[in-house]
């Protein structure tokens, strides 16, 4: 495991009788952009204080970029964080709460990642303005900018798009992509399948502070891929989807449309035969997959 | 990390109504004398001379805000330093910056007693300047004790301006540094809890309780190693009585400031940050 960005070894940690973090072990390899998954309760917040130092494990430990983790550890300048959920002096303004962090940590201001960090929490003006009056997407943008600072070699982001309207959402995915494209790791807590399933390249899937599965999303997923579609004659369409090579079921969804497996086959190949067959497609989707993969771990994990 | 304990305690409104509030005590009480005269009293005690000059008013000030008002403010400083982040949220962001908790706690203590230092001299020089204005720039009186017989009596003496502004100077340090105390049991109760109330009342009330049992005759033998036995002996620089027990106080301060910082530190490095 030598050279992961992050390591945990058999970490544990109880708090009075409820073991909320149980003999985790677990690697983050440099590069990769990771998403621990969890519902709530499952110790992903405390593995991400574990991580930080936040916390001491009652056994176990954590390396993260080669280093042992401990209070105030030097590796630390290397490593942005969103633990939980933003928090600043509330009289101060925004700006000033990023300059007060950062001098914290011995260091001059600005700090190199202020530029990037400042255009992630597209704030505006109201970077000037006092915290205790942004909002709470305002807050969340804040603190993931706070986590830029230091241009990281290593960040956390737990539970990122609490709070972001759908817009925001969208700007911080590209904006996670761009920090993984020159090379950061990524780990992002989140019980959002689909941001990970969009952000990720690979997933840990936590549940009664156990690690149940890891893997890449695709390994996780599953070789096979899925749609939803939407049409105007569902008897028609199930008919021409029967008859193309490389479906392998079609099926009614739940919530409308068609849900179709495909194995070897294009969505546009797919699209083009029922348009050519006189079927009118209102909307293409790709199944979330990850979604089924998860709770189908999570409930045979005894949920 | 001083710098940023500077910013974050010099920018907040109630540090500066804290001041501002130690300086109205002085300032309320020369006006109330300069309105009403102390009246014709029987007794001579430090309190019956303070029109006598801005440096007399200055002495009383420092008396009247050292038993209670000084405690309440300082404990407020040091009570909120830690438990203040952990309610905002903040410490588990300090935290995570490469920097020791060792030295993110001293700079915590730190800046709360240059706030105490502060909050002294606000009492004092606003005491003298106010007493100044409304009294005039006297020679200050102090008492001597005269002893006839096996009773002893006050009489006032007049000193030179600059001997009381010496005095007034070394009791001012004696009574910032017995607020070191306050300072080290208000940041051990604030690495215990994360609510800034129960930080900053907890140290009120070791500091009182200490003052209440000091009271109580039956637990005469408490006192030599109660915190605040010590606490008012800097009145005998005015008062004629004996500067002995001041020595006692110092070493009873550094002792107490050192048991609690020593526990403070403990417990701030084995915290589980939760907030």
């Amino acid at each position: 495991m030598t050279g992961a960005a992050v390591e945990a070894e058999g970490l544990a940690k109880s708090f009075d009788s409820v073991r909320a973090v149980d003999g985790l072990s677990f690697s983050v390899e440099p590069g990769q952009v990771v998403g621990l998954l969890g519902p709530n309760g499952a110790g992903k917040t405390t593995t991400v204080r574990l991580l930080v130092g936040l916390i001491r494990p009652d056994a176990g430990k954590a390396r993260l970029l080669g280093e042992d983790i401990k209070p105030g550890a030097k590796v630390l300048a290397r490593v942005g964080a969103l633990v939980e959920k933003p928090a600043f002096v509330p009289y101060l303004s925004g700006l000033e709460n990023l300059r007060v962090h950062w001098l914290a940590g011995g260091d001059k201001w600005p700090a190199p990642g202020l530029e990037e960090a400042l255009v992630v929490a597209n704030l505006g003006d109201a970077v000037h303005r006092k915290t205790r009056g942004y909002s709470q997407g305002m807050r969340q943008r804040l603190g993931i900018a706070q986590a830029l600072l230091n241009r990281p070699d290593l960040l956390i982001l737990d539970e990122p798009t609490n709070g972001l309207d759908p817009a925001e959402t969208r700007r911080l995915r590209g904006a996670i992509r761009t920090i993984a494209d020159r090379g950061t790791t990524i780990l992002v807590s989140s019980h959002i399948l689909a941001e990970v399933e969009q952000v990720c390249t690979h997933a840990l899937v936590v549940d009664h502070g156990k690690l149940v599965a890891q893997g890449t999303v695709a390994d996780l997923v599953g070789a096979s891929s899925a749609i939803d579609l939407v049409v105007d004659d569902e008897t028609l369409a199930t008919k021409v989807l029967q008859g193309i090579p490389g479906v392998l079921s079609v099926g009614v969804s739940p919530v409308g449309g068609l849900v179709v497996d495909l194995d070897g086959v294009l969505r546009s190949e797919v699209v083009a035969a029922l348009v050519h067959s006189g079927v009118g497609v209102d909307a293409v989707t790709p199944r979330r997959r990850l979604e089924d993969a998860y709770l189908r771990l999570v409930e045979d994990d005894g949920l | 990390m001083i710098r940023v304990e500077f910013i974050r305690q010099l920018r907040r409104t109630r540090t500066w109504a804290c001041f501002a509030a130690l300086a109205a005590v002085p300032t309320l009480i020369a006006v109330a004398n300069r309105v009403q005269g102390t009246g014709r009293e029987r007794d001579v005690n430090i309190f019956t001379q303070l029109t006598k000059s801005g440096i007399n008013l200055g002495v009383v000030a420092l008396l009247v805000m050292s038993n209670f008002f000084l405690v309440v403010v300082v404990a407020a400083f040091a009570g909120e330093s830690v438990s203040g982040e952990a309610t905002w949220g903040t410490l588990r962001y300090l935290l995570i910056r490469p920097v020791s908790r060792f030295r993110v706690l001293f700079a915590k203590m730190f800046v709360a007693y240059v706030l105490t230092v502060i909050a002294t001299l606000v009492v004092t020089v606003t005491g003298v300047a106010v007493g100044t204005a409304c009294f005039g720039w006297h020679n200050p009186i102090v008492l001597q004790q005269l002893q006839i017989g096996t009773r002893s009596f006050s009489l006032p003496v007049q000193i030179s301006a600059l001997e009381g502004l010496g005095r007034l100077t070394l009791a001012s340090a004696y009574v910032a540094l017995f607020l070191l105390v306050v300072v080290a049991v208000g940041m051990f109760l604030s690495t215990l809890t994360d609510s800034t109330a129960a930080a900053v009342v907890g140290t009120i009330v070791v500091i009182v309780s200490s003052a209440v049992l000091e009271n109580v005759p039956s637990l005469r033998f408490m006192k030599p190693v109660l915190p605040t036995h010590f606490w008012g002996d800097w009145t005998a620089l005015f008062t004629g009585r004996s500067t002995s027990g001041m020595w006692g106080g110092v070493i009873a301060t550094l002792a107490y400031t050192a048991v609690f910082s020593v526990m403070a530190v403990a417990r701030f490095q084995r915290k589980d940050i939760l907030s």
